[in-house]
Parts: structure tokens; C-alpha cells; sequence
């Protein structure tokens, strides 16, 4: 490893370049942690970044590294939303906790009512709405990032946004 | 709607545009993969040493009971994890076994005793008592590559053989590749929390057992994970899962090489390992190979432009690629056994070069591969 920068030992791929890939997408990661609504987004990117280095060997390229990337910080977020609820199911009410900067922040910024109603929907469909509108991806590329076939990612847009028109509707 | 679409985008950006993140990330993440890698290291110890108390106590248990149970292992007491406050589904009835001759249910259910994650645990309500156990969910379950998020063994005695498996959701489709070369499809049940699905197989340790799992998500074919379970329980889990060649064979393959005079190659398969023989008069010579987890279980160069390999039997086609790509050719299995035997022809072995041959499912998914430079010479 140069200086803790590429990836590893030898068994990379030629060209993938863990410290490059760090700081080139780790933001990204953190913003897409936080839109899918996970409590800690930094601890998920930065879980899904020590994921990929374990596994750097045996992926093909820096797009797959990204695509591996996207995929385990939506399965993250997934499992620590999941988490949460059976948390939330078993414990007594706690203390408020005091919200994470990066949430204050989001928190005061709070007039997108539409984001605001989206946190509303099904985790799913939530994932479909900020992979589709927020990232831009294909339908392959949500359908590999959500582990469903693409009929179903379609089906996850249409009614997510069919939903959320709903809420915005009874909202007026 | 275009609106509707318009403003989510806009509010989408605006949101993420107000996410910070610490500006010693870099230093935390190598801070993890640090504390990351030590923690494997410790985790091979403890599993060495778990493995070794295992066996010693397992082999207390088989001497008292004299193998007689013919169900899972026992639990270690304590809270019942069928308790209705620690359950997070519905138990699931995965399957209906004879015990001592008297049709018995085989209960499931994910249950959550601690608030660290959901266990899947299961008991089996014999006659006069119950007994069962709890298997922790897998430390990468949220890894893509991994569908299988629980999967456990049992064994009765020297009567019976089982799995307990839970899926995620992705996972439509399980192939249960017996032994002896059958396929049944696991019984998949709702675990009744967050779309997981659960099975479970137990025969007789006497006829076919299951050797490997395959998880697919959908009609097409694609392949999430295989799992090879004399890789995952030990050799033991098979009668004949050794590496060694040895022992009564359990299925034999040959053809005549291509484009040849009568000159055979001779493929003799073991649940764990594979003897492959040119059948050349008097240069015949046999390479031994175990078989490996992978799709691409066991490979060897056989003469200058043969690769003989043993392949999975999740895969449906190969190709040769020297690049460009090359044409697909179908595998067929192997009778008796769920492998398939592949022999193909390649550059003479001095140019293998970038010449490599990939393993497809039926979507076209690229499931393993071999750079052909890697292969020793045989």
C-alpha cells in the first residue's frame, strides 16, 4: 500500500485505487446514506467503504467498486432502519437525542415538503424515488442498487410517486 | 406529474446539498479498516478454537444420546426463543419429519432475544419433549453477495442430515443440489419480518444429501450466492467430501478428445474432489484435485491446449474468451452428481496470455472465472 492509498497486496485490479475512490465518492456515499434516511450516514459510507476494501480483489473495475459501493450503503441504511424499529418495538421511550450536525442542518433547511412526505413512504419506494430523481440512474442501475429486477423498480417509481402525490394532495 | 417530478428533484438536490461530512473521514476510515482487520484475524483464532470445542462436545453429546434423537441440536436453555415478546414473525412449520415413527413438526421463527438482530431459531416438538437451537444472522448478510442471512446444519445422531436456511428478500428461487446429482426446490416460507424467507431439509444421513445451495431472485436466472456445503459444515458432511480421491467413486465422465484418434478423457468424480486422466497409452498420467466452493470448482491444463474444469452446477454455459469475447457453449451435467465437466480447447500454453474462461448463468451473469496463465502445469 503507497502511503495507505491503493489496494492491496497485489490482488487488485489494475487501476482500482482505494484512496482514490474514498475521496472521490465518500461525500456521495454520506448524501446518499442520509437521503435514504439512515440516523448516521457517515458511519454507513463508512462502513460500505471498509466492505469494499475486503472485497476489492475481486471486483472488476472502479464502476463496479461504485456499483458495489451504492448497493451496501442501500442495504445499510435498509438494515439500520430495520434496526431501529425493533429497537423502537422492544425499549421504552428515551430522551430526545440530540440530532447529528449534518441532520440539524437538513432540519433547519426543512420547507422541502416534498422530501418531507417522501419520508412518509415505504423504504422502498423512499430508495426508488432518491435513486431515480436524486442520482439519476438507469433502471439497471437502480434494479442492481436495490436487488430487484427492473419491472419492479418500475413498479417501486410509479407508485411511489403516485403516493406521494396522494400525500401532497391531503396536504391541501 | 412532470411537476411533481420537477420539484423532487429539486428538493432531492437541495437536501443532500446541506450533508457535511467530517473532513477526517480519510483518517477515520483508515482508523476502520485497521480495527477491521485485526478483528478478522481474531475471528480466525476464536473460530479455530470454537471448532475445536465444538467437535470435542459434539462428540460428548453422539456418545450419551447414542445418536438416537433424530433431530437438531439441542439449545443451550435459558429464555425460550419462541417466547411471543421475542419473536419477530409468525412461527413458520418449514417441514413435517418422523420422529421415533410419529409425524412430527419442524417449527421456525426469527427471534430477536437480545435487541442486537433477529436469530433464526427453530425446535422440533417430539413426543415427550422439545428440543432446538438458534443460529446468529451472517456478520455480511447486508452484503450484496451474500442472499443467504442464516444457515445452519443439524444432526441426528448418525440418522439424519439437515439444513435450516433463512433468504433475503431478493431470493425467489432455491436450488437444493442433493449429492447423488438431484435438484429438489427448497419449500420457501415468509419469516413473517422484512420479507425473508425460510426453509429447511432434513433426510435420512443414509440416502442423498443436500451438497449445495443456489439462490436465485428471479425468472431470469440470476444467481445471488451458491453456497458449497462441505465447504461451509466440513468434509464430514458428505461420505465422500475428502480431497483425496479415494473411496468408492460416485460418478464417471469421459470423451474423446476432439478432433482426436480415440485418445479418452477420463473425469472421475468424489463429492469433494475430481481425478482427470488422459487415457494416452502409456503416457496416461492422473491429476488430483479437490473441489473448491466456487463455481469454477477445480481446473487443470491436461496438455498443451486442454483445460479440463469441474463447474457448479448453477452455471449454464461457458465461454473462452482470448478476447473479444468468445462463442457460449452449454454444460451438462454429469450423472450422479451435481458437477459438470467442461473440456475445452485454448491456445497452446505458452500464449495463454489474457485467454480466460468464464462460467455464465442463464442471465448471462459472469459467475466465476480463470485467467488460463494461472493454471500450473499438470
Amino acid at each position: 500500500m503507497d502511503g495507505g492509498g491503493a489496494v492491496d497486496d497485489g490482488t487488485v485490479d489494475v487501476g482500482l485505487r482505494y484512496e482514490q475512490l474514498f475521496h472521490g465518492h465518500f461525500a456521495a456515499m454520506t448524501r446518499l446514506a442520509a437521503m435514504l434516511g439512515a440516523d448516521d450516514p457517515e458511519d454507513v459510507a463508512q462502513e460500505a467503504f471498509v466492505r469494499l476494501h475486503r472485497r476489492t480483489g475481486r471486483l472488476r473495475d472502479a464502476n463496479a467498486a461504485v456499483g458495489y459501493l451504492r448497493t451496501t450503503v442501500v442495504n445499510l441504511t435498509r438494515s439500520r432502519v430495520r434496526h431501529l424499529a425493533v429497537v423502537r418495538r422492544y425499549r421504552q421511550p428515551a430522551p430526545a437525542d440530540v440530532a447529528s450536525a449534518e441532520i440539524a442542518v437538513v432540519r433547519r433547511e426543512g420547507d422541502r415538503e416534498l422530501v418531507a412526505a417522501m419520508r412518509r413512504l415505504s423504504p422502498r419506494h423512499q430508495e426508488a424515488l432518491v435513486l431515480r430523481f436524486w442520482l439519476d440512474l438507469t433502471e439497471a442501475e437502480m434494479a442492481e442498487s436495490m436487488g430487484v429486477s427492473r419491472g419492479t423498480v418500475k413498479a417501486h417509481v410509479s407508485r411511489g410517486l403516485d403516493a406521494l402525490a396522494a400525500l401532497m394532495e391531503g396536504t391541501r | 406529474m412532470n411537476h411533481l417530478e420537477d420539484r423532487l428533484r429539486t428538493e432531492l438536490r437541495q437536501e443532500a446539498d446541506a450533508v457535511r461530512t467530517s473532513p477526517d473521514a480519510w483518517q477515520e476510515n483508515r482508523r476502520r479498516l485497521a480495527a477491521s482487520q485485526r478483528r478478522r484475524v481474531a475471528r480466525v483464532l476464536t473460530t479455530a478454537a470454537a471448532v475445536i470445542v465444538v467437535l470435542l462436545v459434539g462428540g460428548l453429546i453422539v456418545v450419551a444420546t447414542n445418536g438416537a434423537d433424530g433431530g437438531p441440536p439441542a439449545s443451550g436453555g435459558g429464555d425460550d426463543p419462541f417466547t411471543e415478546r421475542f419473536l419477530l414473525g409468525p412461527p413458520v412449520q418449514v417441514e413435517t419429519l418422523e420422529v421415533d415413527g410419529v409425524p412430527t413438526v419442524h417449527e421456525a421463527a426469527l427471534s430477536d432475544m437480545t435487541g442486537k438482530g433477529p436469530n433464526l431459531c427453530d425446535h422440533v416438538e417430539a413426543a415427550s419433549s422439545g428440543f432446538g437451537s438458534c443460529t446468529i444472522r451472517e456478520p455480511d448478510a447486508d452484503d450484496p453477495a451474500v442472499a443467504f442471512d442464516w444457515l445452519s446444519s443439524s444432526s441426528g445422531g448418525s440418522d439424519t442430515r439437515g439444513i435450516l436456511a433463512g433468504v433475503d428478500s431478493r431470493v425467489m428461487t432455491v436450488q437444493i443440489w442433493m449429492d447423488n446429482g438431484d435438484m429438489t426446490l427448497a419449500d420457501l416460507k415468509p419469516g413473517g419480518w422484512e420479507d425473508t424467507k425460510l426453509f429447511a431439509l432434513t433426510v435420512p444421513a443414509d440416502g442423498p444429501r443436500p451438497q449445495r445451495l443456489v439462490a436465485y431472485s428471479d425468472a431470469s436466472g440470476k444467481s445471488l450466492q451458491s453456497v458449497d456445503l462441505v465447504d461451509r459444515f466440513g468434509d464430514g458432511w458428505l461420505p465422500r467430501g475428502g480431497k483425496t480421491c479415494t473411496g468408492a467413486a460416485t460418478a464417471t465422465w469421459r470423451q474423446p478428445r476432439r478432433g482426436g484418434t480415440g485418445d479418452d478423457v477420463s473425469v472421475v468424480l468424489w463429492s469433494g474432489s475430481v481425478k482427470v486422466t488422459l487415457a494416452e497409452s502409456d503416457t496416461a498420467g492422473s491429476t488430483c484435485l479437490g473441489l473448491g466452493p466456487s463455481p469454477l470448482a477445480a481446473s487443470t491444463p491436461l496438455d498443451a491446449h486442454l483445460v479440463v474444469a469441474v463447474i457448479a452446477p448453477e452455471a449454464e454455459f461457458y465461454e473462452v474468451r482470448q478476447p473479444p469475447p468468445g462463442l457460449q457453449t452449454a454444460l451438462y451435467p454429469v450423472s450422479g452428481t451435481p458437477w459438470q465437466v467442461l473440456v475445452a480447447s485454448v491456445p497452446q500454453q505458452s500464449t495463454f496470455g489474457d485467454t480466460e474462461i468464464v462460467v455464465l448463468d442463464s442471465s448471462d451473469g459472469v459467475l466465476d472465472r480463470l485467467f488460463l496463465d494461472q493454471l500450473a502445469s499438470p
